[in-house]
């Protein structure tokens, strides 16, 4: 597995760290984040994932394929969506700069100089009333 | 005393990086922190420092094959190359000894080391097998095979990356190429009884030092572009008196990464070479007309050519890589009559330690 997708996994969790489901999730316990990678990604992603603690509850992440899913609390794009049926309306979306198969998404994943940055979008975000630590937004670049 | 503790802190400081810059599992990756991540460089490797010692083991096989033949790029039958006395005049054009078909072979070991991220050098050596199928008007030798096999010249390279953005990369390298292959390479052809000096095109080596050259742009991403212009300058005379003609290329390749193991790439070439500096003595015969065969005559070497070519790479993991190529002349313009390329292929696997 190459370095780039190790690094984009401790990513995708780390940002499950910093973000607060203001209404709809209030007790919140589990959340279900669906990946559109190779089985490999997916078993990096679950083992970086398992049994961690999210921020300061005890919440247990899912990571589940994107094509098996029923129901995606985040989601991390990386090609064209065929599953239609999928509501991503309501989901925190993460995708790849020059891979956007999505309109807009909550996290642009971009390279800068041989480093991983990412980007936030704060309309999006707030469009799901969605709260982003500050500690996330400082690192991250934003629109 | 300041100086050994400055030295110790280097060394402290070296120590972090590579912690920092050598997780590899899943329970390392997570205890990183946003900070860690931001300052992790993708492109090096998750071994830290070890990778900076990269070994690799590369094994080439490739194959030619040249068939028909132009003057200029005008197509000639082997009828019109082949002299057949008393039908016709023997011309500069027409050969008593047509070589019909020549197949090359070459199995390449390349060893690659890394001193750093940005810096290689590497070893090729090539083992080389050629067969020319032939017609002549000789008696006795209206059909014969003449084959030549042994070890080629052995290069050693260098390659620097100059700079490298998000966007591209560009590389330098050379390296000289030692004249370890044979150009003594005897078989038994209709210019005398018994076994003679084979032509150039049957020898292994050049018999020279020779200089290869290249300089490429290649720009990042899943749809990526590269041009890549290079040479190989030949030097002095080899201790048959000649020396083959330098080579000049310019390759541009489309290449597309279907996934992280899985890329595919189409490309064209365009390169010219030189004829031949110098002259083997013992190829030529008496009389007017002192080539028996195109093949011998220094000057029906090189011309222009242009190439199409497409292929694929495989990543089959971290430490194992495939990759195969094909290509073919859709355009040649030969110092002729010479003959053909039709077409080339080579596959490639690689092992990295």
């Amino acid at each position: 597995m190459d370095k780039v997708d190790k690094v984009k996994a401790a990513y995708l969790f780390n940002f499950t760290k910093f973000i607060n489901w203001s209404e709809s999730h209030t007790h919140l316990t589990s959340l279900t984040f669906c990946l559109q990678t190779d089985p490999q990604f997916l078993s990096f992603f679950s083992e970086i994932a398992q049994n961690r603690p999210v921020g300061s509850e005890q919440i247990v992440i899912s990571a589940v394929h994107l094509s098996q899913a029923t129901k995606c609390d985040l989601v991390y794009i990386t090609e064209p969506i065929a599953n239609n049926s999928l509501d991503l309306t309501n989901t925190v979306t993460i995708q790849n700069e020059g891979r956007q198969y999505l309109p807009s998404a909550v996290f642009l994943l971009f390279e800068r100089k041989n480093k991983l940055r990412f980007e936030i979008d704060l309309k999006e975000a707030r469009r799901l009333n969605v709260n982003i630590s500050s500690e996330l937004l400082k690192l991250a670049k934003t629109r | 005393m300041p100086q050994i503790k400055l030295n110790v802190l280097g060394m402290l400081s070296v120590g972090f990086v590579n912690l920092v810059y050598a997780q590899s599992t899943p329970t390392e990756f997570a205890e990183l922190s946003l900070e860690d991540l931001l300052n992790i460089n993708i492109q090096d490797s998750e071994y830290g420092e070890a990778d900076f010692k990269q070994l690799s083991v590369t094994y080439q096989f490739k194959v030619a094959e040249f068939e028909g033949y132009l003057d200029g790029d005008t197509k000639l039958s082997r009828d019109d190359v082949l002299f057949s006395p008393g039908l016709e005049e023997r011309t500069n054009n027409n050969f008593p000894v047509v070589p019909t078909i020549i197949d090359q072979y070459v199995h390449i070991l390349r060893v690659g080391y890394n001193i750093s991220n940005n810096f290689q050098i590497a070893i090729s050596i090539p083992y080389i097998i050629q067969e020319t199928d032939h017609i002549s008007s000789v008696e006795g030798y209206s059909e014969f095979l003449i084959r030549s096999e042994g070890l080629g010249d052995t290069v050693i390279s260098t390659s620097y990356h100059l700079s490298s953005s998000d966007i591209y990369s560009w590389r330098i390298s050379g390296g000289l190429s030692f004249p370890t292959g044979s150009i003594d390479e005897v078989g038994d052809t209709p210019r005398a009884p018994g076994d003679q000096q084979l032509p150039y095109t049957m020898q292994l080596g050049s018999g020279t030092f020779d200089i290869p050259l290249s300089m490429g742009i290649e720009t990042k991403g899943d749809h990526s572009l590269s041009i890549n212009l290079s040479a190989m300058i030949r030097t002095g005379r080899n201790d048959r008196n000649y020396r083959l003609g330098n080579n000049y290329d310019i390759r541009s390749r489309y290449n597309y990464r279907a996934n992280n193991a899985l890329s595919v790439f189409t490309g064209v070439a365009i390169s010219y070479s030189e004829a031949i500096h110098g002259q083997d003595d013992e190829l030529i015969v008496a009389g007017d007309f002192p080539y028996p065969a195109s093949i011998t005559n220094p000057a029906l070497f090189g011309g222009k050519k242009i190439s199409v070519s497409a292929g694929m790479n495989w990543k089959a993991s971290n430490s194992l890589n495939l990759a195969g190529d094909f290509s073919r002349p859709v355009y040649q313009n030969l110092n002729g009559p010479q003959i053909r390329e039709l077409w080339r292929a080579g596959i490639q696997l690689s092992i990295l330690y």
